[in-house]
């Protein structure tokens, strides 16, 4: 195991610049082991900006971001996954030729080893992989309660069971650090509720250190242990729910405040 | 009542039942009639020339499988497969007949060629798409009709290079049953070969390459590395392709291998279905059989047209026959196949 005192992830003084447009200026943040930490802020305040820079999707122009304490600046985002680090989207990128299974499959790719030789020749390695690897994934299937479904194409499937699937995917990594871009947008209370069901499950019986993407403030002040306010690409606040929730800082970014309207 | 009933009644009991390519009895049952049919039976029963039109669309098949794993599974286009096909075929006959290589360790390594040398448009996928991909392989295509002509690799000026007959024992492909074995056997593999390599893991991220190469990255696959990949065993499959035609004609030229053969390629599996195995097979049959309906099909109901008519109303049914498909049935015949299935399995009650 990791020493307990390292951070699951820090970022760390990270710049995004795209041409004159500053996205992320200076930015630092730190999750600690088994930790909950939450971004809020505005739309357009960098968040998921950010959560690209972490996992390599952008490059940014300064910083560096650790994971364990290992350095993983700059590496590409298939590097990065190798450090235990997922992620869902925002806007639910699924694999839309495939089916549920086989998008969780996906998910597993980095635990398995079979190439096109095997693969192709369906050999002793490679099947016996596949059988072991569609376990694993069938008890990911009965976690997030996919039954149903496990076979139909996820294009067919609806919204809340598309976001479903994509945290599936997720988890299927085994990550250490598992990164939700708003996984409740969009959802009825009953799947919202589902899904913060799952998170503390998660967080609890796996030992997942989580960073949530989250605009329904009712989730994020239950589950968070720290929340982290962002706007126009700084952090104006980070603390724990009660103490953001009572910033003045953060009550002017979202509902406006004297000094605001003066200018 | 076995159309009804057939997919009924399952109950697997465990992973490894699940993952079986031909899971109903009755799907085992069909694939079985075929192989009797293709192996047995057709060797004994069919005269020179339906064996060889049987070849050719197995010649045809093989290529299309190849060029399905890079466009139907992949997603990256090529307009250069049958340059691929070309460096298979010329370089197992240069082995065989100029260096006297023997011919199981020619053909592999006629394979390896046409793989490795995609590899170098594969390189080029890094960087561009679609569009742009598809006319630097073009550049694959003009490359290599230029290097067969100018560096007279076969010995002549003709680009010729001849196919000495494989003979095993009583197997010999001097003889048509010999040729159309050899094919088909070929075909057989592949087709198992690719059905196995697009249910596990690399065929898994080839796809997942496709449908979202980003995400694909997120998830620790390298997308740059799957498209090579593919490059590479869809080439192998084209070069495959091109030496089968090489044994079955006994002679190749340069000619063999021009850019309507490319885009033939991608007529079979556009026609047949993107993505799809029997797709390839199926698209690879109705191509190769569309001229030879038009020019004996049309006699038999009172047309008669000129020599020069014919090719010219072929390109035509050719063009429409892809628009159809494009515009009616995107899932090509296999998709449509699929589609009168599900009809039957549900009828007479389709709600």
């Amino acid at each position: 195991m990791q020493p307990s005192g390292t951070p699951a992830l820090e970022a760390n003084g990270i710049s995004l610049r795209f041409g004159g447009l500053t996205v992320l200026n200076d930015v630092s943040l730190e999750v600690g082991q088994r930790q909950i930490v939450s971004l809020i802020g505005p739309n357009g305040a960098g968040k998921s900006s950010l959560v690209n820079c972490i996992t390599g999707f952008y490059r940014p122009q300064r910083g560096t971001v650790t994971v364990f304490g290992e350095d993983v600046s700059g590496l590409p985002p298939q590097k990065i996954a190798k450090h235990r680090v997922a992620r869902t989207y925002q806007n639910i990128e699924l694999f839309d030729g495939m089916s549920v299974l086989e998008n969780l499959l996906l998910g597993r790719h980095m635990h398995m080893s079979s190439g096109p030789i095997s693969g192709g020749l369906w050999w002793g390695k490679a099947r016996n992989e596949e059988l072991r690897e569609r376990e694993v994934v069938e008890d990911l299937v009965d976690f997030l309660e996919l039954e149903s479904i496990r076979n139909a194409p996820v294009s067919l499937l609806s919204y809340g069971q598309r976001k479903r699937v994509d945290l599936g995917r997720a988890l299927a990594q085994d990550p250490h650090i598992l990164i939700l871009d708003e996984p409740m947008a969009g959802m009825n209370v009953e799947e919202k509720e589902d899904m913060v069901r799952f998170i503390l499950e998660l967080q609890e019986t796996r030992a997942i250190s989580i960073v949530l993407i989250e605009h329904d403030m009712g989730v994020v002040m239950d589950i968070s242990d720290r929340v982290a306010v962002l706007d126009f690409g700084q952090f104006i606040a980070m603390g724990s729910p009660d103490e953001v929730k009572n910033d003045p800082a953060v009550i002017r970014a979202y509902v406006g405040g004297a000094k605001e309207i003066a200018s | 009542m076995p159309l009804i009933a057939m997919e009924t009644g399952r109950f697997d009991e465990n992973h490894r039942q699940q993952v079986r390519v031909y899971d109903t009895p009755h799907r085992r049952f069909w694939i079985l009639t075929l192989l009797v049919v293709g192996f047995v039976i057709v060797p004994f029963a069919a005269n020179q020339y339906w064996l060889t039109v049987l070849g050719l669309i197995g010649v045809a098949a093989v290529g299309g499988l190849g060029l399905n794993v890079l466009v139907g599974y992949t997603g990256q286009i090529s307009l250069g497969h049958a340059a691929f096909a070309a460096v298979g075929a010329y370089s197992c006959g240069i082995m065989t007949t100029r260096l006297g290589l023997p011919v199981w360790l020619a053909i592999p390594a006629a394979l390896l060629c046409a793989g490795l040398f995609s590899l170098i448009f594969g390189v080029v996928s890094l960087r561009v798409k679609g569009m742009y991909l598809a006319i630097a392989t073009l550049a694959a295509q003009y490359l290599v009709e230029w290097a067969l002509h100018a560096w007279n690799l076969a010995g002549n000026d003709y680009g010729l290079i001849t196919f000495e007959p494989i003979e095993i024992g009583a197997f010999n492909t001097a003889t048509p049953v010999g040729r159309y074995l050899l094919i088909m056997a070929c075909l057989a593999l592949v087709v198992l070969y690719v059905e196995n390599l697009t249910r596990t893991r690399t065929g898994r991220a080839m796809i997942a390459v496709r449908d979202q190469d980003m995400a694909a990255a997120g998830i620790g696959v390298s997308p740059f590395k799957y498209k090579l990949i593919a490059f590479f065993i869809s080439s192998s499959i084209a070069g495959l392709s091109g030496v089968l035609y090489g044994f079955s004609a006994g002679i190749v030229s340069a000619e063999a291998f021009t850019l309507t053969l490319s885009i033939q390629y991608l007529a079979i599996i556009l026609v047949g279905g993107l993505g799809t195995v029997p797709g390839a097979v199926l698209g690879a049959a109705f191509i190769t059989m569309l001229p030879i309906v038009l020019r004996d099909g049309l006699p038999i109901i009172g047309i008669e047209l000129a020599a020069n008519m014919q090719v010219h109303l072929l390109s035509v049914l050719f063009g429409i026959a892809i628009l159809a498909f494009l515009f009616l049935e995107s899932k090509g015949l296999y998709g449509l196949f699929r589609n009168i299935k599900d009809y039957f399995r549900q009828w007479p009650f389709s709600y």
